[in-house]
């Protein structure tokens, strides 16, 4: 039924669905179905999946057959409630399964307060950066962009479609294929021969060549960060004998030089650059908090303009009031969870580590989200790391308490990003920013029941439920390696002076005239190069495409094809798993 | 020297920099390298020539200790290549600054370029105006024209004006560029919105999206006009 004009249809026209009930249930539902099958899928695999793709494909299907008169939006809302629901998971199921294994005595009230803070935080702290992120900076959000062009599809024409489709069915045919084969990079360096230090390593994703496509130059310098990071340091650091020897390692050059170089690439990337970079992100984002103050400030103004508003019409934003009660609150919640956890630290304590992992999250947030905004790929676990170790430190080496205020970083920097992706689809499709916002708060917090209360059907103390050598076969990987770094910490391992250096970098960076240079430069040291160098190909082609075809052709043919490579690799991903789950394959 | 040399030089002397920079910032203390490399011992089955009985144990190095081990150690390169950053990243902001105030009397580019943008937006209001007007007829036939207007508005306006941010940004100052970028994008999502509403089949969100958009671009005209 549509709507018609006001001179044939003398009644009022039906108001344009966008926060409906339905759209608000069915993304509880999706998100909360996702939630309890990516807990799982990260307790036996290690990683969790986005769900934004399978939120807006079953919204349509549902929406359709429910409601007569269903809309773009409509299915919008539904996916960023889906997402910012599932979403939580990952917060919850990389951080807290390390308490379980350590056999800690916890509360999981204060682990799901911790969780659900840490939800309403992520969200309250990223909507004033909305303008400047997503109107005056335009970053990408590759799989914002892929969820719009998937939710633009009804109307966005056959041609556009079928682009869309080309590249949905290239992804999942070599995602397939890898799968098979269980080849997930293409080594061409160590074909021709080169040295390991000097790594030419192709991730098999085409989900990421189609981020680097729309990216496009504006990935140059991310591509440059890994560059510079893997074949000028990693030579250099090489040849100047930085590296373990082959005689320390007890390998002999002569005849295992591939294994000594193999242990030397692992030594340098999880001792010197991961830390490096991770050290480069917080000093990149702390220049850009800089950077951006005269834009934040127009943002504040425009959400405090929101809360004065004296007409009738809806404003575009949450309103500074509402959000300002929101951080207090969930400050609130944090604090009280951060009493609960603990039994040995004073209130004032608790105050300041509640407040240090509030200012924590609020530059990790910004990390994940810029460096998402043009790479699509989260820095999440480095930043939450970090975030466990500061906390660690200021509880005076309390691991119930790191661990319970690290679930709130971890989950509040997913939803920054969940949240800015969303808004970004949402700018692309006319959302109303509000009704999004609105529905992410709302509801989002949901998702932390959840994955907290599979966690605790999962377990069982006796070694069947989960963690190394469980017979479940729900290894916990990231638990399992958060309780190792404790562990470290415990014996005064920190790579305290990694963080710095690369502090100063970034922070340097941030005087250069291209925003957020320290945040790129950051995240090509701290991923692997086969993933930078795979995102690489899609920029190069992006860039040559550009300069032969034009900026609207990019527009009508790249946009949606890239889209299709993006969503076709997620969806893949996400079916392979669940039948490797289904089947008891490894 | 040309501008072009110069920004290049710039910029070289920033990768220079970093590469120094991260380099010796990557550098390991001793007791760490010797603690990474029992770690990796321990970790490989093919080291079998150190057994796990003859490997020292990991000495840890305190982290306040790891930074003043490490800058003793790095400190002069580390630093020279922190100038370098700087230095280039100081020289490549200046070189952008004379870039833009050199622009209106030695090249015509920039003034164009003020030009196109008020002319894109005036190009916006427009079109935005002959959509409104044919809405107006209450025929929800029109729709479909107004659905395809929107996507020619899109590419051939509205996508050219969001590229030349950059250039509007200098031009303007940071202040002035954000009330009327933001301005615009307000009408930007508003024309996303309705052409939502078009393919919905709601004549009524088309028609209202539409009329806000256009007073939302006719606002950005305003403001850039002001400056």
């Amino acid at each position: 039924m549509n709507d018609l004009p006001s001179s044939q249809n003398q009644a009022t026209p039906k108001p344009y669905r966008e926060l409906t009930p339905i759209a608000v249930i069915l993304g509880i539902l999706i998100g909360s179905l996702m939630n309890a099958a990516f807990v799982y899928i990260a307790l036996k695999l290690g990683f969790s999946l986005g769900g934004s793709t399978v939120a807006a494909i079953i919204g349509f299907g549902v929406l359709k057959l429910a409601v007569d008169q269903s809309s773009i939006i409509e299915n919008n809302i539904n996916q960023t409630i889906a997402s910012g629901v599932n979403n939580a998971s990952a917060g919850v199921v990389f951080t807290l399964p390390a308490l379980f294994l350590m056999g800690a005595d916890f509360s999981p009230t204060s682990a799901i307060l911790s969780a659900i803070a840490g939800t309403f935080l992520g969200i309250v702290i990223i909507i004033p950066l909305r303008k400047q992120m997503i109107e005056f900076e335009r970053l990408r959000f590759p799989s914002g962009i892929a969820v719009a062009s998937l939710l633009k599809s009804p109307g966005a024409g056959a041609k556009q479609a079928k682009l869309l489709g080309l590249g949905f069915v290239i992804a999942t045919l070599f995602h397939v294929a890898s799968e098979l084969s269980g080849i997930s990079d293409f080594n061409l360096g160590g074909l021709l021969s080169i040295p390991a230090y000097f790594p030419i390593v192709l991730g098999i994703s085409f989900a990421s060549i189609g981020a680097g496509m729309l990216a496009g130059g504006g990935g140059l310098p991310f591509v440059a960060g890994g560059i510079l990071a893997w074949w000028i340091i990693s030579p250099l650091v090489t040849s100047l004998g930085w590296l373990p020897s082959a005689e320390s390692l007890g390998l002999d050059l002569g005849t295992q030089a591939g294994k000594v170089l193999e242990l030397q690439g692992q030594a340098l990337y999880k001792a010197m650059l991961r830390p490096l970079g991770i050290g480069t992100l917080i000093g990149g984002a702390m220049a850009g908090v800089v950077a951006s103050l005269p834009a934040l400030k127009g943002a504040l103004k425009s959400l405090s303009n929101a809360a004065q508003t004296s007409s009738g019409d809806s404003p575009d934003e949450l309103d500074a009031k509402a959000l300002g009660i929101a951080a207090v609150s969930a400050f609130l919640l944090l604090f009280a969870a951060a009493v609960i956890a603990s039994s040995k630290m004073s209130l004032a304590a608790c105050a300041l580590i509640a407040v240090v992992g509030f200012v924590w999250l609020i530059l990790a947030g910004l990390v994940v989200a810029q460096a998402t905004g043009v790479t699509d790929i989260s820095p999440l676990s480095g930043m939450s790391l970090i975030g466990v170790t500061l906390m660690y430190f200021l509880s005076g080496g309390d691991s119930v308490v790191a661990i319970i205020l690290g679930v709130a970083v971890c989950v509040g920097i997913g939803q920054c990003a969940d949240m800015m992706s969303d808004l970004k689809a949402g700018h692309m499709i006319g959302a109303s920013p509000r009704s999004q916002q609105l529905a992410q708060l709302g509801f989002s917090w949901v998702g932390v029941p959840v994955a907290v209360g599979v966690l605790y059907l999962l377990w069982t103390p006796d070694g069947g439920g989960f963690g190394p050598g469980a017979t479940s076969g729900l290894s916990a990987p990231q638990g399992d390696a958060l309780q190792g770094i404790l562990l470290g910490l415990a014996s005064g391992d920190a790579p305290l002076d990694k963080y710095i250096v690369g502090a100063v970098i970034g922070l340097s960076l941030g005087v250069f005239p291209i925003s957020g240079l320290g945040v790129l430069v950051g995240l090509a040291m701290y991923l692997p190069f086969s993933v930078t160098l795979t995102y690489a190909v899609g920029s190069v082609i992006a860039i040559g495409l550009e300069k032969s075809k034009g900026r609207a052709w990019m527009g009508s043919h790249i946009v949606p094809f890239a889209a299709g490579l993006i969503i076709g690799e997620a969806l893949t991903s996400i079916t392979a798993v669940l039948i490797r789950l289904a089947t008891g394959a490894s | 020297m040309s501008p072009t040399q110069n920004k290049l030089i710039a910029n070289l002397l920033v990768v220079i920099g970093v590469g120094v920079c991260a380099t010796f910032g990557a550098q390991l203390t001793p007791k760490t390298l010797q603690a990474v490399t029992i770690e990796q011992v321990k970790k490989n089955q093919e080291s079998s020539r150190l057994v796990a009985s003859e490997l020292p144990s990991i000495e840890v190095e305190a982290p306040v200790e790891r930074v003043k081990t490490w800058w003793s150690l790095s400190a002069l390169p580390f630093t020279s290549g922190l100038c370098l950053i700087l230095l280039g990243s100081f020289w490549a902001r200046k070189l952008q600054h004379d870039e833009l105030n050199r622009e209106p009397s030695e090249h015509s580019d920039h003034s164009t370029q003020a030009l196109k943008a008020d002319e894109s937006l005036a190009l916006m209001i427009k079109t935005l105006r002959e959509m409104d007007a044919l809405l107006a007829q209450d025929d929800p036939k029109q729709l479909t024209v107004v659905k395809q207007a929107l996507e020619k508005l899109q590419i051939d306006t509205i996508d050219p004006f969001v590229e030349s941010r950059e250039q509007l940004k200098m031009k303007l100052g940071i202040n002035h560029f954000v009330e009327v970028f933001g301005s615009f994008s307000q009408g930007e999502r508003k024309i996303n919105r309705a052409w939502a509403a078009c393919v919905d089949q709601h004549f009524a969100e088309t028609k209202s999206s539409i009329k806000t958009a256009l007073s939302s671009i006719e606002s950005a005209l305003a403001l850039l006009s002001n400056s």
